[in-house]
Protein backbone atom coordinates (compact mmCIF):
# COMPACT_ATOMS: atom_id res chain seq x y z
CA UNK A 1 0.00 0.00 0.00
CA UNK A 2 1.29 3.43 -0.89
CA UNK A 3 1.01 6.33 1.59
CA UNK A 4 -0.49 9.34 -0.01
CA UNK A 5 1.57 12.52 0.56
CA UNK A 6 -0.32 15.49 1.96
CA UNK A 7 -0.43 18.94 0.50
CA UNK A 8 2.66 19.87 2.59
CA UNK A 9 4.63 17.06 1.02
CA UNK A 10 4.65 14.88 4.16
CA UNK A 11 2.75 11.72 4.65
CA UNK A 12 0.47 11.35 7.72
CA UNK A 13 2.99 8.81 9.07
CA UNK A 14 5.80 11.36 8.91
CA UNK A 15 3.67 13.91 10.73
CA UNK A 16 2.86 11.45 13.53
CA UNK A 17 6.58 10.65 13.83
CA UNK A 18 7.32 14.37 14.07
CA UNK A 19 4.84 14.76 16.94
CA UNK A 20 6.28 11.83 18.88
CA UNK A 21 9.97 12.59 18.42
CA UNK A 22 11.49 15.14 20.89
CA UNK A 23 11.36 18.68 19.70
CA UNK A 24 14.29 21.08 19.95
CA UNK A 25 14.05 23.47 22.91
CA UNK A 26 12.97 27.02 22.48
CA UNK A 27 15.84 29.32 21.67
CA UNK A 28 17.11 31.03 24.82
CA UNK A 29 16.95 34.76 25.31
CA UNK A 30 19.83 36.48 23.59
CA UNK A 31 22.84 37.47 25.76
CA UNK A 32 23.03 41.13 26.61
CA UNK A 33 25.74 42.96 24.77
CA UNK A 34 29.09 42.56 26.48
CA UNK A 35 30.24 45.40 28.73
CA UNK A 36 33.84 46.37 28.40
CA UNK A 37 34.81 46.09 32.07
CA UNK A 38 38.04 47.95 31.52
CA UNK A 39 36.21 50.92 30.03
CA UNK A 40 33.74 50.95 32.91
CA UNK A 41 36.57 50.90 35.43
CA UNK A 42 38.38 53.67 33.61
CA UNK A 43 35.22 55.76 33.56
CA UNK A 44 34.76 55.43 37.33
CA UNK A 45 38.47 55.93 38.02
CA UNK A 46 38.45 59.27 36.26
CA UNK A 47 35.65 60.72 38.41
CA UNK A 48 36.86 63.70 40.38
CA UNK A 49 35.87 63.85 44.05
CA UNK A 50 37.24 67.23 45.10
CA UNK A 51 40.98 67.41 44.65
CA UNK A 52 41.46 63.67 44.06
CA UNK A 53 40.16 61.29 41.43
CA UNK A 54 38.86 57.84 42.34
CA UNK A 55 42.04 56.47 40.78
CA UNK A 56 44.14 58.68 43.08
CA UNK A 57 42.25 57.27 46.06
CA UNK A 58 43.01 53.74 44.87
CA UNK A 59 46.72 54.54 44.54
CA UNK A 60 46.81 56.01 48.05
CA UNK A 61 45.06 52.92 49.42
CA UNK A 62 47.63 50.81 47.58
CA UNK A 63 50.55 52.80 48.98
CA UNK A 64 49.35 52.61 52.55
CA UNK A 65 48.08 49.01 52.62
CA UNK A 66 50.41 47.28 50.18
CA UNK A 67 52.11 45.36 52.97
CA UNK A 68 48.88 44.17 54.61
CA UNK A 69 48.20 40.50 53.88
CA UNK A 70 45.12 38.37 54.48
CA UNK A 71 44.82 36.32 57.63
CA UNK A 72 42.40 33.56 58.58
CA UNK A 73 41.83 35.21 61.94
CA UNK A 74 40.77 38.61 60.61
CA UNK A 75 37.30 39.94 61.38
CA UNK A 76 37.03 41.46 57.90
CA UNK A 77 38.22 40.73 54.40
CA UNK A 78 41.20 42.62 53.10
CA UNK A 79 39.04 43.99 50.29
CA UNK A 80 36.51 45.27 52.81
CA UNK A 81 39.27 46.80 54.90
CA UNK A 82 40.71 48.60 51.88
CA UNK A 83 37.24 49.97 51.13
CA UNK A 84 37.10 51.45 54.64
CA UNK A 85 40.46 53.11 54.13
CA UNK A 86 39.18 54.43 50.80
CA UNK A 87 36.10 55.84 52.53
CA UNK A 88 38.31 57.71 55.01
CA UNK A 89 40.35 59.23 52.18
CA UNK A 90 37.22 60.14 50.21
CA UNK A 91 35.61 61.72 53.30
CA UNK A 92 38.76 63.76 53.92
CA UNK A 93 38.87 64.99 50.34
CA UNK A 94 35.16 65.77 50.11
CA UNK A 95 35.13 67.53 53.46
CA UNK A 96 38.39 69.42 53.41
CA UNK A 97 39.78 69.51 49.88
CA UNK A 98 43.38 70.66 49.91
CA UNK A 99 43.32 70.74 53.71
CA UNK A 100 42.41 67.05 53.88
CA UNK A 101 44.47 64.90 56.25
CA UNK A 102 47.75 64.34 54.47
CA UNK A 103 48.35 60.93 52.94
CA UNK A 104 51.04 59.29 50.90
CA UNK A 105 51.06 60.71 47.38
CA UNK A 106 49.19 58.74 44.73
CA UNK A 107 52.12 57.07 43.01
CA UNK A 108 51.66 54.63 40.16
CA UNK A 109 53.85 51.54 40.68
CA UNK A 110 56.30 50.72 37.92
CA UNK A 111 55.62 48.00 35.36
CA UNK A 112 58.49 46.04 36.89
CA UNK A 113 56.89 46.18 40.34
CA UNK A 114 53.55 45.06 38.94
CA UNK A 115 55.10 41.88 37.59
CA UNK A 116 55.20 40.68 41.19
CA UNK A 117 51.90 38.81 41.64
CA UNK A 118 51.44 39.98 45.25
CA UNK A 119 51.97 43.63 44.32
CA UNK A 120 49.67 43.27 41.31
CA UNK A 121 46.93 41.78 43.47
CA UNK A 122 47.30 44.54 46.08
CA UNK A 123 47.20 47.15 43.30
CA UNK A 124 44.09 45.72 41.61
CA UNK A 125 42.17 45.27 44.85
CA UNK A 126 43.11 48.77 46.04
CA UNK A 127 41.78 50.36 42.87
CA UNK A 128 38.66 48.19 43.08
CA UNK A 129 38.18 49.21 46.73
CA UNK A 130 38.28 52.88 45.78
CA UNK A 131 35.66 52.32 43.08
CA UNK A 132 33.40 50.34 45.41
CA UNK A 133 33.72 52.95 48.16
CA UNK A 134 32.96 55.75 45.73
CA UNK A 135 29.86 54.01 44.34
CA UNK A 136 28.64 52.68 47.68
CA UNK A 137 25.54 54.41 49.02
CA UNK A 138 26.61 53.78 52.61
CA UNK A 139 29.76 54.56 54.55
CA UNK A 140 30.70 51.89 57.10
CA UNK A 141 33.20 54.29 58.71
CA UNK A 142 30.50 56.84 59.57
CA UNK A 143 32.46 59.75 58.23
CA UNK A 144 35.98 58.71 59.26
CA UNK A 145 38.74 60.96 57.95
CA UNK A 146 41.81 59.31 59.47
CA UNK A 147 43.25 55.82 59.41
CA UNK A 148 46.33 54.01 60.64
CA UNK A 149 47.84 50.60 61.22
CA UNK A 150 48.42 49.49 64.81
CA UNK A 151 50.53 46.58 66.03
CA UNK A 152 47.72 45.30 68.26
CA UNK A 153 43.97 45.60 68.93
CA UNK A 154 44.38 48.84 70.88
CA UNK A 155 41.16 50.83 70.37
CA UNK A 156 42.22 54.02 72.08
CA UNK A 157 41.47 57.34 70.41
CA UNK A 158 43.98 58.55 67.85
CA UNK A 159 45.65 61.56 69.48
CA UNK A 160 48.44 62.60 67.17
CA UNK A 161 51.27 64.17 69.10
CA UNK A 162 49.30 63.70 72.34
CA UNK A 163 47.19 66.62 71.24
CA UNK A 164 44.78 68.16 73.69
CA UNK A 165 41.15 67.07 73.59
CA UNK A 166 39.69 63.66 72.83
CA UNK A 167 41.46 63.27 69.51
CA UNK A 168 39.81 61.13 66.87
CA UNK A 169 37.43 58.37 67.89
CA UNK A 170 37.83 54.89 66.45
CA UNK A 171 35.16 54.06 63.88
CA UNK A 172 36.21 50.68 62.52
CA UNK A 173 38.87 48.15 63.39
CA UNK A 174 39.80 45.38 60.96
CA UNK A 175 42.26 42.61 61.70
CA UNK A 176 44.37 40.91 62.78
CA UNK A 177 46.21 40.82 59.45
CA UNK A 178 49.68 39.75 58.47
CA UNK A 179 52.26 42.29 57.39
CA UNK A 180 54.71 41.57 54.61
CA UNK A 181 56.89 44.55 55.52
CA UNK A 182 57.61 44.01 59.21
CA UNK A 183 59.87 46.50 60.89
CA UNK A 184 59.45 45.33 64.44
CA UNK A 185 62.54 45.13 66.59
CA UNK A 186 63.63 48.57 65.52
CA UNK A 187 60.56 50.65 64.89
CA UNK A 188 57.30 49.83 63.28
CA UNK A 189 54.90 46.97 62.78
CA UNK A 190 55.32 43.23 63.42
CA UNK A 191 54.76 40.56 60.78
CA UNK A 192 51.54 39.33 62.39
CA UNK A 193 48.61 40.71 64.32
CA UNK A 194 48.33 44.18 62.83
CA UNK A 195 45.04 46.08 62.74
CA UNK A 196 43.78 48.66 60.26
CA UNK A 197 41.72 51.33 62.04
CA UNK A 198 39.68 54.29 60.86
CA UNK A 199 38.95 57.31 63.02
CA UNK A 200 36.59 60.23 62.89
CA UNK A 201 36.11 63.50 64.65
CA UNK A 202 34.00 63.59 67.79
CA UNK B 1 84.79 55.44 88.38
CA UNK B 2 84.83 52.71 85.78
CA UNK B 3 88.29 53.72 84.58
CA UNK B 4 89.61 53.61 88.19
CA UNK B 5 88.28 50.11 88.56
CA UNK B 6 89.74 49.02 85.23
CA UNK B 7 93.13 50.51 86.19
CA UNK B 8 93.04 48.71 89.53
CA UNK B 9 92.32 45.41 87.78
CA UNK B 10 95.21 45.93 85.38
CA UNK B 11 97.60 46.66 88.32
CA UNK B 12 96.48 43.47 90.02
CA UNK B 13 97.23 41.63 86.79
CA UNK B 14 100.76 43.03 86.94
CA UNK B 15 100.32 45.44 84.06
CA UNK B 16 101.01 48.67 85.93
CA UNK B 17 102.33 50.67 82.97
CA UNK B 18 99.31 49.85 80.85
CA UNK B 19 97.05 50.67 83.80
CA UNK B 20 98.58 54.13 84.19
CA UNK B 21 98.27 54.89 80.48
CA UNK B 22 94.65 53.70 80.44
CA UNK B 23 93.78 55.83 83.49
CA UNK B 24 95.45 58.98 82.13
CA UNK B 25 93.83 58.59 78.69
CA UNK B 26 90.38 58.12 80.18
CA UNK B 27 90.73 61.06 82.55
CA UNK B 28 91.78 63.43 79.77
CA UNK B 29 89.50 62.46 76.92
CA UNK B 30 86.61 60.98 78.89
CA UNK B 31 86.24 63.98 81.15
CA UNK B 32 86.51 66.41 78.22
CA UNK B 33 83.64 64.65 76.47
CA UNK B 34 81.47 64.58 79.59
CA UNK B 35 82.13 68.23 80.48
CA UNK B 36 81.43 69.51 76.99
CA UNK B 37 78.12 67.61 76.98
CA UNK B 38 77.01 68.80 80.43
CA UNK B 39 78.11 72.43 79.97
CA UNK B 40 75.86 72.74 76.93
CA UNK B 41 72.64 73.13 78.89
CA UNK B 42 70.74 74.09 75.76
CA UNK B 43 71.50 70.76 74.11
CA UNK B 44 68.18 69.18 73.18
CA UNK B 45 69.21 65.83 74.61
CA UNK B 46 69.34 67.37 78.08
CA UNK B 47 65.56 67.80 78.05
CA UNK B 48 64.50 64.61 76.30
CA UNK B 49 62.77 61.67 77.92
CA UNK B 50 63.96 59.34 75.18
CA UNK B 51 67.32 59.96 73.51
CA UNK B 52 67.49 60.31 69.75
CA UNK B 53 71.16 60.95 69.09
CA UNK B 54 73.22 58.37 70.95
CA UNK B 55 76.86 57.36 70.93
CA UNK B 56 75.94 54.49 68.61
CA UNK B 57 74.17 56.50 65.92
CA UNK B 58 75.74 59.96 66.33
CA UNK B 59 77.96 59.51 63.29
CA UNK B 60 74.99 58.90 61.00
CA UNK B 61 73.03 62.00 62.06
CA UNK B 62 72.81 64.85 59.56
CA UNK B 63 71.01 68.11 58.85
CA UNK B 64 68.26 68.28 56.24
CA UNK B 65 65.78 70.93 55.21
CA UNK B 66 62.36 69.38 55.45
CA UNK B 67 58.67 69.52 56.19
CA UNK B 68 57.26 67.73 59.22
CA UNK B 69 53.58 66.79 58.96
CA UNK B 70 50.95 64.48 60.34
CA UNK B 71 49.97 61.77 57.86
CA UNK B 72 47.18 59.27 57.55
CA UNK B 73 48.73 55.82 57.88
CA UNK B 74 51.67 54.50 59.88
CA UNK B 75 54.00 56.03 60.94
CA UNK B 76 51.83 59.05 61.63
CA UNK B 77 54.59 61.69 61.55
CA UNK B 78 56.69 61.95 58.43
CA UNK B 79 59.40 64.30 57.35
CA UNK B 80 59.73 65.09 53.69
CA UNK B 81 63.29 65.98 52.76
CA UNK B 82 62.48 68.89 50.49
CA UNK B 83 63.81 68.51 46.99
CA UNK B 84 63.97 64.74 47.21
CA UNK B 85 61.52 61.89 46.85
CA UNK B 86 62.36 60.56 50.30
CA UNK B 87 60.10 60.47 53.35
CA UNK B 88 61.35 59.73 56.84
CA UNK B 89 59.01 58.04 59.32
CA UNK B 90 59.52 59.76 62.65
CA UNK B 91 59.92 57.96 65.99
CA UNK B 92 61.27 59.13 69.35
CA UNK B 93 64.56 57.31 69.07
CA UNK B 94 66.25 53.92 68.76
CA UNK B 95 63.95 51.06 69.78
CA UNK B 96 61.23 53.51 70.76
CA UNK B 97 58.45 51.14 69.69
CA UNK B 98 59.73 48.52 72.09
CA UNK B 99 59.01 50.88 74.99
CA UNK B 100 55.77 52.28 73.56
CA UNK B 101 54.13 50.37 70.72
CA UNK B 102 52.25 53.48 69.60
CA UNK B 103 55.33 55.71 69.69
CA UNK B 104 54.83 56.63 66.04
CA UNK B 105 51.58 58.43 66.96
CA UNK B 106 53.30 60.75 69.44
CA UNK B 107 57.04 60.73 68.88
CA UNK B 108 59.19 62.88 71.11
CA UNK B 109 60.31 65.96 69.21
CA UNK B 110 62.72 68.77 70.10
CA UNK B 111 61.17 71.20 72.59
CA UNK B 112 61.27 74.12 70.16
CA UNK B 113 59.14 72.08 67.73
CA UNK B 114 56.72 70.71 70.32
CA UNK B 115 55.92 74.23 71.53
CA UNK B 116 54.51 75.32 68.17
CA UNK B 117 53.59 72.14 66.32
CA UNK B 118 49.86 71.37 66.31
CA UNK B 119 49.77 68.40 63.96
CA UNK B 120 46.07 68.69 63.16
CA UNK B 121 46.23 72.33 62.17
CA UNK B 122 49.76 73.08 61.02
CA UNK B 123 53.00 71.68 59.66
CA UNK B 124 56.62 72.64 60.22
CA UNK B 125 59.28 73.68 57.76
CA UNK B 126 62.78 73.76 59.29
CA UNK B 127 66.33 72.56 59.18
CA UNK B 128 66.18 69.29 61.06
CA UNK B 129 68.99 67.30 62.59
CA UNK B 130 67.82 63.76 61.94
CA UNK B 131 69.30 60.44 62.99
CA UNK B 132 68.37 57.43 60.83
CA UNK B 133 67.22 54.41 62.79
CA UNK B 134 67.66 51.91 59.97
CA UNK B 135 69.43 51.73 56.61
CA UNK B 136 67.81 53.44 53.65
CA UNK B 137 65.92 51.14 51.27
CA UNK B 138 64.64 52.01 47.83
CA UNK B 139 60.89 52.37 47.65
CA UNK B 140 60.44 52.26 51.42
CA UNK B 141 60.16 54.90 54.10
CA UNK B 142 63.18 55.09 56.36
CA UNK B 143 62.60 55.44 60.09
CA UNK B 144 64.41 58.25 61.87
CA UNK B 145 64.25 60.52 64.90
CA UNK B 146 64.66 64.29 65.16
CA UNK B 147 67.40 65.45 67.49
CA UNK B 148 67.07 69.20 66.97
CA UNK B 149 65.72 71.85 64.64
CA UNK B 150 66.46 75.44 63.65
CA UNK B 151 65.14 78.06 61.21
CA UNK B 152 61.62 76.95 62.00
CA UNK B 153 58.63 78.15 60.01
CA UNK B 154 55.06 77.19 60.93
CA UNK B 155 52.72 76.62 58.03
CA UNK B 156 49.09 76.72 59.06
CA UNK B 157 46.66 74.45 57.26
CA UNK B 158 43.78 76.08 55.48
CA UNK B 159 40.89 76.17 57.96
CA UNK B 160 39.01 72.93 58.40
Amino acid sequence: MQLKPTSQGKSWLDRIADRISPQPAEPGSPEPPRVDQTQWEKAVDSHKLNTLTVHDVGLIVFGETQSVMNSDHANDTLDGTRQKVAHAIINGDLGHGLARPRTARPIEPSAKELKDSNIRKAYDTSLAAAREAYLSPTDPTQGATHFNLRPNANRSNFKPGDSRGPGFIIRTQSGPFNNSFPTSGKNGLPSRGIYVNTYGPD
Amino acid sequence: MVSLLEAFMLIRMGRTKKALLHFIFTMIFGSTLVSSWSQDSTHPAAMRKMPCKTLENAASCYWAHGRLSLYNGTPAFRLWKIGTRRLLGIYSGPNAELRDDLDNEHPELPANITRIFDPVSNQIFADFEVCPLEPEREGAMQSACIESAKNIVVDKWPSR
